[in-house]
């Protein structure tokens, strides 16, 4: 009977064996490599030993890694957002600040437990009144316009709202900022049953930036042509309605851009719309 | 009197002791022997794995069909053959353990080179999770506007890898649609077809015409119905479970306008949630009601219960020709022709006409099949050392050649475009006239709940429509906000897993130029996303302070 623990032991070792053999020692990875990996673990433990000696970015590296490490507890983000603080201060490398005053923003927007919406407005508004040439800080406007924006809300104030940030949209001059602005301010407008020439204003802008994702790009292109046929400008809904079924062709409403199309075409009623239940 | 193993023992029965013992040594010995064996293996795939110029790629999927294992096995055979030292191996895991199987190998980090994702294991299963295709698999959305260099010297030369497949890779789950990107390759088309057992059919109607209309639908039942009761033996027109998508996507059509305000007419199931919520639509809708009667109708046809059959079971009342007809996916159609043994052939379950009185409120005529999703979608692990080769192999896999190899073998429609579809076939290729699917009231796993167990008063015994709203609208709106919530809570996940990357992203671009194309498409998912699911949550919020619908 004493066989069977001795054949494991030397099962267990002839496993082991190869894995120790010719490790080469690896130089310390970028942790900014590997959280852009999602590799959060390690490289939250190489922010750590960085911070240690004094690294402002390797604290703001630590604080971003904590919002995500697992297991993700009210301790974990209340100390991330503890050293984003901390990072904001005025004596503080000014690049290390104004990203460390971003995230604070996200922080009170989505990361806690119990999201404060009124903290992360105020604090993306007030990065952006500080630092308004800031990319990140312009990054923030878009933040700071969904939070505005669907807050429930009387008519009144969102309306007041919008012109708020109407106001600030010409001053963005960071494209995914400007593209993402209009984007989110033309959806917002039709969401909330606003002027469909608003609406088409902000998506022929965005579309002037240019959207990286192809759905977000389909989206765009039928609502553009739909917004200019329900706002009779058939010539700009007929460009739009082309270019969707060109670069759409297999999408699930192509024949929707076509009959479109063919409506524009001999000004005939389309079968499209909803019957009024 | 039961004699137990101890019993005798201690009644020291000394001949079976020794038996005993002896068993017990046997069985340990071979135990020992057995691991010994393993362990060498072991040591001996790993020793050939770093053998220099060595490179295994594995892939996994839940595919034991007759054909499929063969198919990708002929394809890697000509991949290996183009790339010596590289060794390609499959992995068939049943569906039904596939979901634990891949969590144990996803938090060990032992995940194979390509896993299958978007696998269902149950027909309400919503597959991977966003957050986990997120941490563990490869966006791919750059990699597949470049070329496949496998396409050199056919009519796909030169054109975006995405171009090459049919859908554009725009369906779920190669395009994941709450991460707006690409984060799987598919191999094959997968459509839903009635199968009809031809045999039977042209017993009971004299012909082997399959209908045309929904009317012509209803009348062959009825006819179904009439045969059985002549001759006293159990037929049923349908096997089950009843199509709940294809009813309601076909009826309220029309409502898709009216529920998504953005005019991006596409709707998912959350934007029905806030439809509902801010009254948009309700049980009272034309169009919804159309819905309902068309399933009781539907469910007229199956057997008791068949609504809750499994596939399998399904199949085998189908085999068995106690059903007529089968509704399934066009993949099955291998293992159908495996298991009956008679002649079968398929049709669209056919949609309600633009002027039918009983179903055509809501109904735009048809709902086209252009962007059928492609099935079988392969995902690059994150984890993986030799992703570029990985990638590669997924080049060759729908390349028009290995694409070609894949389908001849597996008898499975290919999702790579101009690969030549064999003439029987032809019955499971997407229709491409008509429109979006319509709006279905089931729109998470907590309506999908509600909605079956109040299913009997819609189309039990004294059933109706009326009966069933009126007893599921109260805990339908329950089920409804819980599955809502759970969405909008989805999306937040990510966007808070987002952010540290965006973090991560935004350092390096300031100090390593090229990321700001990547910085770029992030900040853009995770705005359009969170636009999205702020807009839901708006709804949720101001549908309980106004006290609507």
């Amino acid at each position: 009977m004493g066989l069977f623990p001795a054949l494991c032991c030397l099962a267990a070792l002839a496993v082991l064996a190869p894995a120790r053999a010719d490790t080469p020692v690896a130089a310390e990875p970028d942790p900014w490599r590997q959280a852009a990996e999602l590799e959060y673990a390690a490289a939250h433990a190489t922010f750590a030993h960085r911070a240690e000696a004094g690294s402002a970015s390797a604290r703001l590296g630590q604080a971003l890694t904590l919002l995500n490490l697992a297991p993700k507890t009210r301790d974990s983000i209340a100390r991330a957002e503890a050293m984003l603080s901390a990072l904001s201060e005025p004596e503080i490398d000014p690049a290390v600040r104004v990203t460390a005053r971003y995230f604070l923003g996200r922080v009170a927007q989505v990361h806690r437990y119990e999201p404060d919406w009124e903290l992360a407005a105020a604090r993306f508004h007030d990065l952006w009144q500080d630092h308004p040439q800031s990319p990140l800080a312009q990054m923030g406007v878009v933040k700071l316009a969904l939070l505005w924006l669907y807050e429930v809300v009387d008519t009144a104030e969102r309306r007041e709202r919008f012109a708020r940030l109407e106001a600030i949209g010409p001053m963005l001059t960071h494209e995914p900022a400007r593209r993402d602005f209009h984007y989110v301010m033309g959806v917002a407008y039709l969401n909330h049953a606003g002027d469909p020439r608003d609406a088409l204003r902000h998506f022929l802008a965005c579309e002037t930036v240019g959207v990286r994702q192809r759905r977000t790009l389909s989206y765009l292109y039928l609502r553009i042509a739909e917004l200019a046929r329900m706002t009779d400008q058939p010539e700009l809904a007929r460009r739009y309605y082309t270019r969707f079924t060109t670069h759409f062709p297999y999408d699930s409403r192509v024949n929707l851009a076509r009959a479109r199309l063919a409506t524009l075409a001999t000004g005939a009623e389309g079968p499209l719309d909803p019957r009024g239940d | 009197m039961r004699v137990s193993l101890r019993w005798l023992l201690a009644r020291r029965a000394p001949l079976i002791r020794v038996a005993t013992n002896r068993t017990t040594t046997f069985g340990l010995g071979l135990l020992a022997l057995l691991f010994l064996v393993a362990s060498v293996r072991l040591v001996q795939q790993r020793r050939e794995e770093r053998s220099p110029g060595r490179e295994t790629v594995r892939f996994v999927h839940t595919h034991l069909e007759a054909g499929v294992r063969e198919g990708f096995d002929e394809v890697a055979r000509a991949y290996e053959a183009l790339h010596p030292g590289v060794v390609v191996e499959q992995i068939a895991v049943p569906n039904r353990t596939y979901a634990m199987w891949l969590e144990t190998k996803l938090t060990g980090r032992l995940t194979p080179d390509l896993v299958q994702i978007g696998v269902r294991t149950t027909a309400h299963d919503r597959g991977i999770t966003d957050e986990r295709v997120l941490r563990y698999f490869e966006p791919l959305g750059a990699r597949v506007e470049e070329p496949n260099p496998y396409n050199n010297g056919t009519t796909h030369e030169g054109l975006p890898w995405r171009e090459t497949f049919i859908d554009g890779l725009t369906s779920s789950p190669a395009y994941q649609p709450n991460l707006l990107n690409v984060y799987g390759i598919p191999n094959t088309i997968q459509t839903r077809r009635m199968f009809i057992n031809l045999d039977l059919l042209r017993r009971i109607t004299g012909s082997s015409a399959t209908p045309a209309s929904l009317g012509e639908f209803f009348a062959l039942c009825e006819r179904v119905h009439a045969y059985a009761g002549e001759r006293e033996t159990t037929l049923f027109p349908l096997a089950g479970p009843i199509p709940q998508e294809e009813i309601f996507g076909a009826v309220t059509q029309r409502l898709n306008a009216r529920i998504e305000h953005t005019l991006k007419h596409e709707i998912t199931p959350l934007d029905v949630a806030v439809g509902y919520l801010n009254g948009d639509w309700s049980f009272e809708a034309p169009a919804v009601r159309a819905g309902l009667r068309l399933f009781r109708e539907i469910a007229r046809q199956i057997p008791p219960g068949g609504n809750h059959l499994s596939r399998e079971d399904a199949l085998f009342l189908f085999a068995q020709q106690r059903a007529l007809m089968f509704f399934t996916d066009s993949s099955d159609y291998g293992s159908i022709r495996a298991q009956v043994g008679f002649p079968v052939t398929a049709f669209r379950l056919p949609a309600p006409a633009f002027d039918d009185p009983v179903y055509g409120y809501g109904t735009l005529g048809g709902v086209t099949e252009v962007s059928a999703g492609g099935q079988l979608v392969f995902a690059v692990s994150r984890d993986s050392p030799q992703r570029e080769r990985a990638i590669d192999f997924l080049r060759f896999l729908t390349s028009q050649r290995g694409a070609a190899m894949f389908a001849r073998r597996s008898g499975w429609i290919s999702a790579v475009r101009d690969v030549p579809v064999p003439e029987e076939l032809r019955m499971l290729e997407p229709v491409v006239p008509g429109f979006v699917r319509g709006m279905s009231p089931v729109v998470g796993g907590e309506t999908t709940r509600v909605f079956n167990q109040y299913l009997h008063e819609l189309t039990g015994p004294g059933g109706g429509v009326e009966r069933f709203v009126a007893a599921m609208r109260d805990p339908y709106e329950r089920a409804l906000r819980s599955d809502l919530q759970q969405g909008i809570h989805s999306v937040v996940l990510n966007s808070m897993i987002y952010d540290t990357v965006l973090g991560a992203l935004w350092w390096q671009q300031a100090h390593e130029p090229g990321t700001d194309a990547r910085l770029s498409e992030v900040v853009e998912s995770q705005n359009f996303q969170e636009q999205i699911s702020f807009w839901r949550r708006h709804e949720a919020l101001r549908s309980r302070t106004d006290g609507a619908p």
